[in-house]
């Protein structure tokens, strides 16, 4: 890698470093409900919701009863968010005049958006309208990530709580995070972006002479406002379709810099807000390190790869080194702007986020480099993970860990003082198995579909195969990211990929609700010599090694028929 | 007919989720009276409970 590449990396751990610790501690401060001197800034609106809303924010909720206002909640703005593309045509700020989303297609769309997945199957500057777009797709970005904080609020508190019916009330979790933390995260990264080139207009297209004396269509769109939630917020989704690939999106190396960070922050800010609630700051440092163990041997393996290129390119005499003029490697549906090493770092963090937006196209990374993408999915996205739910599928593994742990020794398995019983296992196993099965499942069924193979596969055998496994990892983990060279607008998969991100968002927060509303109501019990301490290099290790050992032994047979054997190819 | 399948389908998803915080709720089982110890170390924020949604 050039001197360039490593600087960027660099200076982006050591900005995360910094950063995520103090984003941490003030998150923490807004979940326990801690005075502060902004309150006099957010206290009048936030009390003028609950009055409009008839929200009582003290009344506590029991966790089936935070669980299905979450749900009645995500149910209201499906059917919104719907109803806004069926009838787009008729609404205003439409200077393009497109007309209603197909049905299908509206429907997919819902459902991408408001599971945090943000998968596209539309191109958004030629079918969404500036009003769904603004008012649907941006504002369900904001209110999905704030569900997935409150998701994480409330499993957190089951963690830290002993003997209470309780976790937290739903609305005030979900108003307090994303009118204290979202909103002036979101509000201060676009206009950082706006300053670096990032387009924010509310015009159509515009009809420009080019030099060569032809005629182009521009595009213009609220962007920036967009551009920073869709990052903060690990959604994905852009107005434009080939997302951050596009200079109105990512327009040069500063904003895609700022752009990463964004996509990494909350994340990496959330162990240290989980260490400050359970009141034992060493368990947040264990949680952050397993996610940065995972981080780094992501992204330092896929910026190497690309950087690498491609063996037999370098055989048939193609220079693939950096020089001067080139940022060297593999440099298929790669940016100029951006070369391999920024491109796999972009691809390494959307990956382990639960982010789905690309600056190149994963479908032109060598296998190996496709491989480190999908196999960051199956990990479950934990490094660090989805606005929330990334802490909160870490924290289930932790579990899981802890009580392979205790079936070793021959002890009752213990995490933060609380006995993990037959219950917790039971609701740990539901958990993880929810991904695998719609994954493996539909892509099974799937390769038996006539409109897949015939219409949606452009390309045969493995690599083709691949794509499918990937848009069904992509939708179960909320990413969103598509391999690209698949046509997913077609009804089966539009039906099934929406299908797969319900159920990879909800029936895991659901069992994670219900582990939160368990270990509430137990009881800390006192630490002895014989408790298994989770905050030590050991345990660091042994989660690392269960995350591992879980990936693989799920996915491996799926992988070797897809980029191991492409892989193999080469 | 199209916009009525989506909508049906939505009400069945979210009818299927509560069936599921059902089932999870079945596998924790009830609120065991020995487990609960509200004199326990509370978090600050659980000073202001007034109510319980149950």
């Amino acid at each position: 890698m050039s001197g360039a590449s490593w600087a960027q990396y660099v200076a982006l751990i050591v900005l995360l470093a910094i950063t995520a610790p103090l984003l941490g501690r003030y998150i923490a401060n807004v979940l326990e409900g801690v005075p502060s001197r902004l309150d006099r800034a957010f206290d009048p609106a936030e009390r003028l919701i609950y009055r409009v809303c008839r929200i009582d924010p003290d009344r506590e909720q029991r966790w089936n009863i935070y669980t299905l206002s979450l749900m009645v909640f995500t149910g209201v703005g499906l059917l919104f968010l719907y109803l806004i593309q069926r009838l787009q045509g008729n609404l205003p700020f439409n200077p393009t005049g497109f007309a209603a989303v197909a049905p299908a297609l509206a429907f997919n769309t819902s459902v991408s958006f408001i599971t945090n997945t943000n998968w596209q199957a539309y191109g958004g500057e030629a079918v969404m309208s500036h009003f769904t777009q603004v008012v649907g797709l941006t504002v369900q970005q904001f209110l999905s990530a704030a569900v997935g904080l409150a998701v994480m609020a409330a499993f957190i508190r089951g963690l830290a709580r002993a003997g209470h019916r309780t976790v937290g009330n739903f609305w005030a979790d979900l108003v307090r995070t994303t009118l204290r933390i979202l909103l002036p995260l979101a509000f201060v990264f676009a206009i950082v972006l706006l300053a670096s080139g990032v387009i924010q207009n509310t015009h159509g297209f515009t009809t420009v002479h080019t030099v060569a004396g032809s005629t182009q269509q521009i595009p213009g769109g609220v962007n920036a406002s967009m551009e920073s939630m869709k990052q903060l917020g690990t959604n994905g989704g852009d107005w434009f379709n080939v997302n951050s690939a596009h200079p109105y999106s990512n327009p040069n190396g500063f904003s895609d810099f700022i752009e990463i960070y964004a996509i990494l922050l909350i994340g990496f800010a959330l162990p240290f807000t989980f260490g400050r609630m359970i009141k034992d700051k060493r368990q947040g440092y264990a949680v952050v390190t397993i996610m940065s163990v995972i981080f780094l041997a992501a992204t330092l393996s896929l910026m190497f790869l690309e950087v690498g290129g491609n063996p037999k390119l370098t055989d048939a005499g193609a220079t693939q080194k950096v020089t001067a003029t080139s940022p060297g490697g593999n440099a298929e549906g790669k940016e100029v702007r951006f070369g391999p090493s920024a491109s796999g770092l972009w691809g390494a963090a959307t990956t382990g986020t639960s982010n789905g937006s690309i600056n190149s196209q994963l479908d032109s990374y060598t296998p190996a480099g496709g491989l480190v993408a999908l196999g960051d999915l199956k990990l479950g996205e934990i490094s660090p993970g989805g606005v929330g739910t990334g802490l909160n599928g870490l924290l289930i593994i932790v579990i899981l860990a802890v009580f392979i742990a205790g079936l070793m020794v021959g002890r009752t398995p213990e995490y933060l003082g609380k006995k993990i019983q037959a219950r917790e296992v039971k609701l740990v196993a539901l958990y993880v198995l929810a991904m695998p099965v719609v994954v493996l499942g539909f892509t099974a069924l799937s390769v038996f579909v006539q409109s897949v193979l015939n219409k949606s596969i452009y390309n045969p055998g493995p690599h083709g195969f691949t794509e499918l496994l990937y848009a069904y990892t992509s939708s179960a983990n909320n990413n969103g990211s598509a391999f690209a060279g698949l046509t997913a607008n077609t009804a089966w998969l539009n039906n099934t990929l929406g299908i797969t991100m319900l159920v990879g968002r909800f029936f895991t927060i659901i069992p994670a609700l219900a582990i939160a509303g368990s270990l509430a109501r137990k009881r800390h019990t006192p630490a002895t010599a014989g408790t298994f301490p989770t905050h030590t290099p050991l345990f660091v290790v042994l989660v690392l090694g269960v995350v591992i050992i879980l990936a693989a032994l799920t996915f491996l047979p799926v992988l070797a028929l897809g980029p191991i054997v492409e892989q193999l190819h080469i | 007919m199209a916009d009525l399948w989506v909508v049906l389908t939505v009400i069945g998803f979210v009818l299927i989720s509560a069936a599921y915080i059902k089932g999870c709720d079945l596998i924790i089982g009830p609120d065991d009276a020995t487990e609960l110890d509200t004199a326990s170390d509370e978090p600050a924020q659980a000073k202001s409970v007034v109510s319980v949604d149950r």
